[in-house]
């Protein structure tokens, strides 16, 4: 898993399939999600679970849905306070039911 | 429509190359709108620098060529140049109009001119198993310890190239454990590299950076050289990989996080869909847009800087964007661009190392397409080497007619992982060259942008 | 000079592989001329609507002619899944027009029922008000007053049919050779020799199917095709949840749940590229019909150039001065497939077009009004 190197300021909450998460404000909720431990984040068409790839908006394999039902790279998505997303993935395989 | 934007200079990209061009000429009293995915100025290269400089824990295991970027985008925020943050350019037409979107909002602004300055992106590596959750590119572990001062202990690294060493000599700084690098790299050099490394010499720094970081990186590390037939393994999340030594050993190390590069190539999405001339490089294999020597595209008043116009590091892309920002300033003052052809002089300098960096650390073959018949090729449409070798054999003539067989290319991503490795595949085929071969007809939307956010352009257009 | 082939057929469109299969399944040996990878290629910029209302108001033959085509086009979809297991996508469980104004479908009406009193009452639709078109199709926008329903139209998808006929007519002997663009055709001793840039070759039946190429290949065998290029662009969405239960005019959503919105006519000659200001008009349209589509990612978009005739139907024609060539052109080469793979196909067998394409010719151009 993913972690920090220096100490971090985690200011905000956001909700990732409505589970609170603190987190650096601002910080890109790819980079949340990694540093939750979650690499899987959506299904391509074979099924087969994608996640953040190239952290930089090239793969488009991060899309989550955020609360208005858009999709979303969540390597482009920058984390504010009460943010919530969901992962596609959970939908496909329930995973975090 | 939203109240007329109309800049002087409209400037995509707040990378090394897009920050230098909006210095320069904000300087002389052009009006510069910046417009650039990411909340603020840097780049890839020189990413969060602003953010990190601001913050209490410096993060000075990112090294001394990351830092020398804040005072570029440090320059580059307090110059008049306004910065539009989290916007994505997704249309550029001819007359300079360029459309964009922040924050779920379409936008349109008229330029004098352009300069497109959207930098490089990885290569694909498109080995088995790299769709697997886990596995990410060199530049997205890099990513996450320049915005995140993140990383993983027990990772694997797979690749060669500048970033490659660089990034890993980043990781052992910031204290992380690395289970082993694996260099795709040929073992020897052989006399086309010692021959380019002559010019190479005019950056000795260059050099001796390269030589340290990869010295270290043998010292301080498993490392395997000259691996070969590498893949991944795994259910749901990567678990294993497996590889052949350049003794013809077979290995197989367990991962769970794997980081792949095979260099850096130009993002030509936006230049390509906006039908500027493009050139096959061989020696980068890539395409590069076909410009002149201050940078102007096919296109009058389009111009292209940094990594996007060909790959040549940061510091030659501070200078190209500076060289285009001049013959644009002086094309609008109606003056003489007799100093943009100095600093061109500059430029030749701080490219030196070039040749021998795409002579040493050219992919081989395998890295461009894989052995396996049931590796992913199309991430977005999920198809295999089979499926697209199958499409092929169907007789095509290019990518177009591959993609209409195939949905190759048909995703969100809209070819960017598996444009370069069709074209490829189209050449060897066919028997053909790369230039001939050509690459998929790129349309806008570049980048993807929702049914509402582009009828709303619609409905502000009053109706004539 | 020998024959190579049987037949030649310039365009690998779906006009030509749809017109070259039903000739190979007849057993004749058939050699597809293909363009190059860049070309104008109308048949990859197609929407995929096999469409029957409103095609031919004013010319019957032509409505008849797509009737006709709707009803074969089960017998296609069957033999070629047969053949390649590659499914087509087929759906024809009626399509809808949508009115978004009073005066819309005021004409749309207008229309209808001047195409259904030229045809006999083999042609239905039902004008629908507000209310029966929200029980076919939910979530309809506040400005949609209504549209027309008929029974006879679907869509498929026309990049698996494009594969399949190619599939197909190669399984059964076809050839095609790509990257062939013809340069000259001569006629001797009821041989046709065509000269390309891959080759010469012979057949004693030589079918024009070059899209806007036949403006002027045509003229080579005696023939005028004098067509014209109107853009049309198409967005395509990210895949979703079932939104779309019937296709429509300018909206349809494929087997794999992504949304085709079309398309515009623009008359801008040989140009291809992309206006933000008509790709923001049809998505305008598009979220007034299902505001549901407001948030859904458009991630692909492209212009294609139709191939249209002075009065906007299709051209069939056979030569007086070049026995056994045949020009032909339209905008509709997903809907009419069927026809032409068998009817067209065995007019050509024959060697005379049949008595219901006559009205297609080019001639009808030169009649003084």
């Amino acid at each position: 898993m993913f972690r920090p190197s220096t100490s971090q300021n985690n200011s905000i909450t956001i909700y990732i399939d409505d589970e609170a998460i603190q987190a650096v404000a601002g910080e890109s909720v790819a980079a949340i999600l990694l540093k939750q431990g979650i690499t899987a984040v959506h299904s391509a068409p074979d099924k087969a679970a994608r996640g953040p790839y190239c952290m930089m908006g090239v793969c488009f394999d991060c899309m989550v849905e955020c609360e208005d039902g858009r999709s979303e790279q969540a390597c482009q998505l920058y984390a504010e306070e009460g943010m919530k997303v969901y992962l596609p993935v959970t939908k496909q395989t329930g995973a975090r039911t | 429509m939203n109240a007329a934007l109309h800049y002087d200079l409209i400037i995509i990209g707040a990378g090394p190359a897009g920050m230098s061009a909006a210095i320069y000429a904000s300087k002389n009293d052009m009006t510069v709108l910046v417009l650039d995915d990411q909340p603020a100025g840097g780049g890839q290269v020189y990413r969060h620098v602003m953010q990190n400089a601001a913050a209490q824990n410096k993060a000075q295991f990112l090294g001394s060529d990351y830092w020398s970027g804040h005072k570029l985008a440090d320059e580059f925020t307090r110059s008049s140049a306004s910065l539009w943050p989290e916007s994505r350019v997704w249309q550029i037409t001819k007359e300079r109009e360029v459309f964009f979107s922040q924050k779920g909002k379409a936008h349109r602004a008229q330029a004098g001119a352009i300069l497109i300055a959207t930098g490089a992106m990885e290569r694909p590596m498109p080995i088995t198993g790299w769709t697997l959750p886990g596995v990410m590119t060199i530049g997205a572990a890099q990513t996450m310890l320049k915005t995140s001062h993140s990383g993983v202990d027990g990772a694997l690294f797979v690749g060669s190239g500048p970033l490659f060493y660089l990034t890993i000599w980043q990781y052992l700084n910031a204290g992380f454990d690395i289970k082993a690098v694996i260099d795709t790299a040929p073992g020897k050099m052989s006399l086309l590299h010692y021959f380019w490394a002559l010019p190479a010499l005019l950056q000795p720094s260059m050099l001796i950076k390269g030589l340290k970081w990869r010295s270290e990186i043998r010292r301080k590390t498993h490392y395997i050289s000259g691996a070969t037939a590498v893949s991944i393994s795994g259910d749901s999340q990567a678990e294993a990989l497996s590889f052949t030594d350049a003794s013809g050993k077979q290995h197989r190390l367990e991962a769970e996080h794997i980081f792949l590069h095979q260099g850096v190539v130009p993002s030509i999405n936006l230049t390509m869909a906006t039908e500027l001339e493009h050139r096959w490089c061989p020696r980068q294999l890539c395409w590069h847009p076909k410009t002149d020597i201050f940078g102007e595209s096919s296109v009058q008043q389009i111009f292209v800087a940094g990594d996007g116009m060909g790959i040549a590091g940061a510091a030659a892309a501070i200078s190209s964007g500076k060289i285009a920002a001049m013959r644009i300033t002086a094309k609008a003052r109606g003056t003489s661009s007799l100093n943009a052809v100095f600093q061109m002089v500059r430029q030749v300098q701080k490219m030196a190392i070039r040749p021998f960096l795409d002579y040493a650390f050219k992919p081989a073959d395998e890295w461009l397409v894989p052995h396996d018949e049931n590796a992913i090729i199309c991430r977005c449409e999920s198809l295999t080497k089979a499926d697209i070798t199958k499409a092929i054999t169907l007789g095509v003539s290019g990518p177009n007619q591959l993609k209409s067989f195939s949905r190759a290319g048909m995703g969100r991503c809209q070819g960017r992982m598996c444009g370069l490795t069709i074209q490829k595949m189209i050449t060897d085929h066919n028997s053909q060259s790369d230039d001939k071969t050509g690459y998929y007809r790129l349309r806008p939307p570049i980048r993807p942008l929702t049914v509402g956010e582009l009828a709303a352009l619609a409905d502000d257009t009053p109706t004539s | 000079m020998t024959q190579n082939y049987d037949a030649i057929i310039v365009g690998g469109g779906l006009i030509g592989l749809s017109t070259a299969y039903g000739l190979v399944r007849r057993g004749h040996s058939c050699l597809v001329l293909d363009a190059s990878d860049t070309d104008f290629r109308a048949a990859r910029g197609n929407f995929g609507l096999v469409w029957v209302q409103g095609k031919g108001t004013g010319f019957s033959a032509y409505a008849d002619w797509t009737m006709r085509s709707s009803e074969l086009w089960p017998e296609l979809r069957d033999e070629l899944q047969e053949q390649n297991g590659q499914s087509l996508g087929l759906e024809q469980e009626g399509g809808l027009h949508i009115c978004l104004s009073q005066a819309e479908f005021d004409s749309r009406k207008e229309s209808l029922d001047l195409l259904r009193s030229h045809q006999n009452g083999r042609f239905s639709y039902e004008m629908l008000d507000r209310k029966a078109l929200l029980d076919m199709q939910p979530d309809l926008g506040p400005d949609v007053v209504g549209g027309s329903w008929c029974p006879h139209d679907g869509h498929v998808n026309p990049l698996y049919l494009l594969r399949s006929l190619h599939d197909c007519l190669l399984k059964k002997g076809g050839s095609v050779i790509v990257d062939a663009k013809v340069s000259a055709i001569t006629y001797q001793q009821s041989l046709f020799d065509v000269t390309s840039t891959q080759g010469r070759f012979y057949a004693p039946r030589l079918i024009l199917a070059a899209g806007l190429g036949n403006r002027t290949l045509a003229p080579m065998v005696g023939l005028e095709q004098p067509v014209r290029p109107q853009k049309g662009h198409i967005l395509v969405t990210q895949k979703t949840d079932k939104l779309i239960k019937l296709p429509m005019t300018q909206l349809r959503q494929t087997a794999e749940g992504s949304i085709m919105i079309g398309d515009s006519k623009e008359e801008v000659g040989f140009d291809i590229s992309s206006s933000a200001d008509v790709t923001a008009q049809i998505a305008s349209r598009a979220q007034r019909t299902l505001p549901a589509l407001k948030n859904q990612h458009i991630i692909r978009s492209w212009a294609a150039l139709r191939v249209m005739s002075p009065d906007g139907n299709p051209i069939y024609d056979q030569s007086a001065s070049h026995p056994g060539a045949y020009a032909i052109t339209c905008h509709s080469g997903v809907t009419l497939a069927a026809a032409h793979c068998f009817d067209l196909a065995s007019d050509i067998e024959a060697g005379c077009l049949g008595i219901g394409l006559q009205p297609f010719s080019e001639r009808r151009f030169h009649v003084p009004a």
